[in-house]
């Protein structure tokens, strides 16, 4: 609804440039833009009920059908470099907190920190210039070469290097900050002197008694990230010219494709609708006093 | 007689209040990197208070200077210049005026507007708590960064647009851990000694609550403010900020094209991000371990 206030015409966006009034309106009365708005949304509600997100201008196909084609990308791109990160941060923060406030500890918190604070599309800018420019390491731009350049997995994963480790060192960086301070905060807890005391090895102190009651911060934290690496993802793809979603999206806007851009939001909710109660469901796993009728 | 004493409790009051602020000093000034980034941001504030005394505006700088174009960092230009020649050190300075102000007045603005509908979710419960706790729920799932994208393509984005964008986005935090504090602190016996003198909703919740409650949401603000500046920075880097002026995000965009061809175009911006916001999150932890005793444990 929202979408439809906002200036500018898709009708003579779509027209193109020097279309006369007459092919305007053809487009209009094509795509029901020359109805009551209340009865356009209307429609629009009936449809999203049935599971049709609308038609895309510019792209001139479904909502779903346009963005599910470019959904694999960005599920590529957006897991791998969070099941990267996944142990790198908690196993990272796990290790931390057995020695806090060594030197180690404080440099790589403070780099970690660093690395979580800089912004994704300027990490991604930098690390393209470094390891893309001055070393010619890995390639800077799209998904895979055009021409040649051996076998596709090998070189799909090649183009991968720079968006997942983009992607993956910021949100291992909050991920291993909260296990740390998660796992100094249980290690000093009733229970855990009392497993110190009746004689239990560092290890069984440290990963059967503590670590699974440091990990529910963490776990509330994983669905919230789900969130924030999708986010990250449409800048990264944006910088490395990935042709996911997020790229989708931001062509979009520039086209003023409503349907795309609403329905798009709307998956994106869904998404994260989805994965917060994925997390609710994995609290029980780790901790057996949740439970759910 | 009588007037000595109130003169003397009004002392009294002042000095607790004065005991209660170096304490509070004591502790924040234990965490080094807090102070040192609270030292940071205060810098970077005052560059941009002063930067239209010390350099010239950008949006006037003389563009056609073919000897000065993409030079890279020496003394005259400490920063190097970008290619129209203008010089970079310059335009960060004056992008600091946008980006700290946006960061700063959308997080004042959003924490204000967590803080009322919070307070009243908490003190009111049931259909008013329903009603904006379904609000808060809405706007949590929502795509942050789309959401912010859309409505700047839509409404265009003057900074003002930007601001409110922003504070849209990210207000519902505040305002569920206010609603929480409420929630515990509603029942307990000072509010019910207010409400059996005769204090209306409006006391209670403004002057007896909030005062209590108030913490959690002063430390967030500093880390809405890194939010606020990360989405300013991105919805600026991706060609959707206010066109008429400069913000850090901005000259990200226009440094695109020069990957190849000139790294201090790009880099010294992002260390601007940067390290604004990692001194918003530090001072954000420090704010938390001076304030609030329990968090103690959590802090790193």
């Amino acid at each position: 609804m929202l979408f439809r206030l906002a200036p500018g015409d898709p009708a003579i966006y779509l027209a193109g440039e020097g279309a006369s009034l007459k092919e305007i309106e053809a487009v209009r009365t094509r795509l029901g833009l020359d109805r009551p708005l209340f009865e356009q949304y209307a429609i629009y509600i009936g449809d999203l009920l049935r599971g049709d997100l609308g038609y895309s201008y510019s792209y001139n196909a479904p909502v779903l059908r346009v963005f599910f084609s470019a959904l694999p990308n960005t599920l590529l791109l957006t897991l791998t470099a969070f099941l990267i990160s996944v142990p790198l941060g908690i196993l990272g923060g796990l290790i931390a907190s057995k020695k806090p406030h060594s030197k180690l500890d404080s440099v790589v918190t403070i780099g970690l920190l660093a690395a979580y604070s800089a912004p994704p599309f300027w990490l991604g800018l930098i690390m393209s210039l470094v390891f893309g420019v001055i070393l010619h390491l890995f390639p800077v731009t799209g998904m895979v070469t055009l021409v040649g350049a051996g076998g596709y997995v090998q070189d799909l994963i090649w183009h991968m290097v720079l968006p997942v480790s983009v992607l993956g060192l910021g949100t291992a960086a909050l991920k291993f900050r909260l296990m740390k301070s998660s796992m100094l905060e249980v290690i000093n807890k009733d229970f855990v002197t009392l497993a110190w005391s009746k004689g239990c090895d560092e290890n069984a102190v440290y990963y059967k008694h503590s670590f699974r009651n440091a990990l529910l911060p963490v776990l509330t934290m994983l669905g919230l990230q789900v969130r924030t690496i999708f986010e990250g993802s449409a800048l990264v793809e944006v910088v490395f010219a990935w042709p996911g979603t997020g790229w989708l999206m931001y062509e979009a806007i520039f086209s003023r494709d409503y349907p795309l851009l609403s329905g798009g939001l709307i998956v994106y909710s869904l998404v994260q609708i989805l994965s917060s109660l994925f997390v609710d469901l994995l609290y029980v796993l780790v901790d057996p006093r949740i439970r759910y009728d | 007689m009588t007037e000595l004493r109130a003169d003397e409790r009004r002392m009294r009051v002042g000095s607790r209040r004065i005991d209660s602020m170096v304490k509070f000093w004591l502790r924040f000034s234990q965490d080094r990197l807090a102070v040192a980034s609270l030292f940071i941001l205060s810098l970077l504030s005052l560059v941009a208070l002063v930067s239209p005394l010390v350099f010239e505006d950008p949006l006037t700088m003389h563009i056609e200077r073919p000897d000065q174009i993409l030079r890279a960092p020496d003394l005259s230009h400490l920063m190097g210049t970008d290619q129209f020649g203008r010089d970079i050190m310059t335009r960060i300075a004056w992008g600091s005026r946008i980006s700290l102000s946006v960061g700063f007045l959308a997080s004042i603005l959003s924490t204000a507007v967590g803080i009322v509908l919070g307070s009243l979710a908490g003190y009111y419960g049931g259909i008013v708590d329903a009603a904006i706790s379904r609000l808060v729920d809405t706007f949590i799932t929502l795509p942050r960064m789309f959401l912010a994208l859309l409505v700047a393509a839509m409404f265009g984005s003057s900074i003002v647009n930007v601001m409110i964008v922003i504070s849209l986005t990210i207000w519902p935090s505040t305002a569920r851990l206010v609603r929480s504090e409420f929630l515990s602190h509603k029942e307990q016996p000072y509010v019910e000694s207010a409400r059996s003198v005769g204090a209306g909703d409006l006391h209670i919740i403004f002057r007896e609550i909030l005062p209590n409650t108030v913490y959690p949401a002063v430390v967030n603000t500093t880390i809405l403010m890194s939010y606020a500046i990360i989405l300013e920075s991105g919805l600026s880097f991706l060609g959707l900020g206010d066109p008429t002026t400069v913000s850090w995000g901005k000259i990200l965009n226009d440094s695109l094209k020069l990957l190849r061809t000139a790294w201090w175009v790009f880099t010294f911006p992002g260390l601007a991000i940067a390290a604004t916001i990692l001194s918003c999150n530090a001072v954000g932890d420090g704010l938390n371990y001076a304030l609030n005793p329990q968090m103690r444990a959590r802090r790193l």
